[in-house]
């Protein structure tokens, strides 16, 4: 928790001078409070620009009642924590202002130094931490307009973009498609943090990630004692991400069995937890995301034709990087100042030789691969610009996907030799037989390879 | 009516900090007369409201000065003020109250070191 550094401000609100010294004294015992005393209401309502953070506030003062001053301090700001001070036959006058928005309440007689103490901890924890969740959404918020986030000219993405403008107006479902290492993810957060339900929880559950035991709990929790370990009740993620949004990704991997629930539950909007009879209301936006074909799967007998058709709402399809065009520039600058900034290492560029290098492959693993080949250039490169040979293509599907990468003859003639020296321990004999080439060949060629770059550069 | 002061819980909360004890005393000294004053003209008035209200404003001093019989009397004040506000038997239980917060000032002053 971060307290601010110029202290606490209380205001103690208090028509007996006597007990009010005597609250000031104690809550003074802690060096960053800062207490003031007022006598009446009036007088308080007319310094809240001081900004007060918390208000000890007699229910019964000389000029207003403590409902009436209650109501304008929380009106005044809604995040001042207000402790209700009453006599002890009192109390349900004061519980009665904590359901009118009070933070907490405290008898006369039990106003001793461990009771104020505690209570005013309490609330300085709730008032700090809610500023702290607030500031982190709005970070969020920021960090996710869709112009941060996502980036790209290409005309494949603006269509993105629009989409993803009209998503974020609405409450429609959303069904995200695309390779893996789109960024589907992401679209998924940058519709909530852009849509009128960013105040409210982004949880995002991974379909294929969670064993398939347990994802029946997660996504709609148990009650106690449900199941072997269930030991305490657990809420699902629909409850959580109640007034936000639930984000399912790989919806495609859903068992059959679980559909058929999930299908209930989206069209209820209420879950059961497993072992309870209650029903619980939700309200959360759904995203779906796959790169799997649905509509294949729903083919096939694997995904429910009903589910699909429930779940397809507004369909947004992020194309893969090898049809952005000059977008792979765009976003490896990007993530170039990134990594940058975040590993100290100044301002970096791409040199032509990197651009054109990257410009020519085929990113099988999408914007996630090209992130790690930017990551990996800027810390391998020399200087302060990074040149082909800074970049590595390491893809497990660069073997597979072989013919779609672009290079020259000799580029490609190259790759096939280090291949197999690779594979044969770089025995140069055994490769020259099964490449029917002579040996002196493959010593020319990679005496070429290692002479290319400096003579490119 | 015990009117004996008992400052137990001052001294706990300020480690018996004798200036910071004095400084209530002397607020007793200067604040209660006067509200001792809008008691009694309240008294005067038979204002049955007013006089429930500085009942109730005692309560918390004489709580924190240890004075709990006068504290329960002032909340009996209190409560006759608010459950009967046209009850005339306030009035002498409140005057019997002033009386007693008159021979309560001597205490404090002794307990003024």
């Amino acid at each position: 928790m971060k307290l601010p550094t110029d202290g606490i401000r209380i205001f103690i609100v208090e028509d007996d001078l006597l007990f009010a010294k005597t609250i000031r004294y104690i809550l003074t015992l802690n060096p960053d409070h800062e207490v003031r005393v007022f006598k009446t209401g009036k007088e308080c309502l007319s310094n809240l620009h001081l900004n007060p953070h918390i208000v000890s506030l007699d229910y019964s003062l000389p000029d207003m009642t403590g409902d009436e001053v209650l109501k304008r301090i929380k009106a005044h700001n809604p995040d001042i924590g207000v402790i209700i001070l009453s006599g002890q036959q009192d109390v349900a006058t004061a519980v009665e202002l904590l359901q009118k928005g009070a933070d907490d309440y405290l008898t006369k007689d039990e106003a001793n130094k461990e009771r104020l103490f505690n209570i005013v901890e309490k609330l300085k924890k709730s008032i700090f931490l809610q500023k702290e969740v607030e500031t982190l959404k709005e970070e969020l918020t920021e960090k996710y307009q869709f112009s941060e986030s996502m980036k790209g000219n290409s005309p494949a993405m603006q269509k993105v973009f629009k989409l993803l403008e009209k998503a974020a107006k609405s409450n429609i479902t959303v069904s995200v498609t695309g390779e893996t290492g789109t960024g589907k993810e992401l679209v998924a957060k940058s519709i909530h943090y852009n849509s009128s339900r960013k105040k409210g929880n982004f949880v995002a559950i991974n379909v294929s990630a969670i064993p398939k035991d347990l994802l029946e709990s997660e996504l709609f929790g148990h009650e106690k004692g449900a199941f072997t370990g269930a030991a305490t009740r657990k809420q699902g993620k629909f409850e959580l991400a109640n007034h936000g949004t639930l984000f399912l990704d790989e919806i495609g991997e859903m068992e059959l069995h679980l559909q058929a629930k999930l299908l209930r539950a989206l069209q209820e909007r209420e879950i059961t937890r497993i072992g309870g009879n209650e029903t619980v209301k939700f309200d959360a936006r759904i995203i779906v995301a796959t790169h799997r074909n649905l509509s294949e799967l729903v083919s096939k007998g694997a995904f429910r034709e009903d589910l699909y058709y429930r779940l397809l709402g507004l369909p947004i399809h992020l194309p893969p990087l090898r049809q952005r065009g000059n977008d792979v520039l765009i976003l490896a600058k990007h993530f170039l100042n990134m990594t940058a900034k975040e590993n100290k290492l100044g301002p970096m560029k791409l040199g032509q030789t990197a651009k054109d290098k990257l410009l020519s492959y085929n990113f099988p693993g999408n914007i996630r691969e090209l992130k790690a080949i930017i990551e990996l250039g800027a810390i391998m490169c020399a200087g302060k610009t990074i040149q082909r040979e800074d970049l590595q293509f390491n893809s497990p599907k660069k073997a597979t996907n072989f013919f779609l990468e672009e290079m020259t003859l000799r580029e490609y003639n190259i790759k096939i030799v280090r291949h197999y020296l690779e594979k044969h321990d770089n025995h140069i004999p055994i490769v020259a037989k099964i490449l029917g080439i002579g040996k002196t060949t493959i010593y020319r060629m990679l005496k070429e390879d290692e002479e290319y770059p400096q003579k490119e550069t | 009516m015990n009117l004996t002061l008992d400052l137990t819980f001052l001294k706990e909360i300020s480690d018996g900090d004798q200036d910071f004890i004095n400084d209530v005393l002397h607020t007793f000294l200067d604040e209660m007369p006067k509200d001792m004053a809008q008691m009694n003209q309240a008294i005067m008035d038979k204002d049955i409201v007013m006089i429930g209200r500085m009942a109730h404003k005692t309560k918390s001093t004489l709580q924190t000065l240890g004075l709990f019989e006068l504290k329960e009397l002032a909340l009996k004040i209190e409560q006759l003020a608010k459950q009967t506000p046209s009850d005339t038997n306030i009035i002498p239980l409140s005057q019997k109250f002033m009386g007693h917060i008159d021979r309560v000032y001597p205490n404090v002053k002794e307990s003024l070191k």
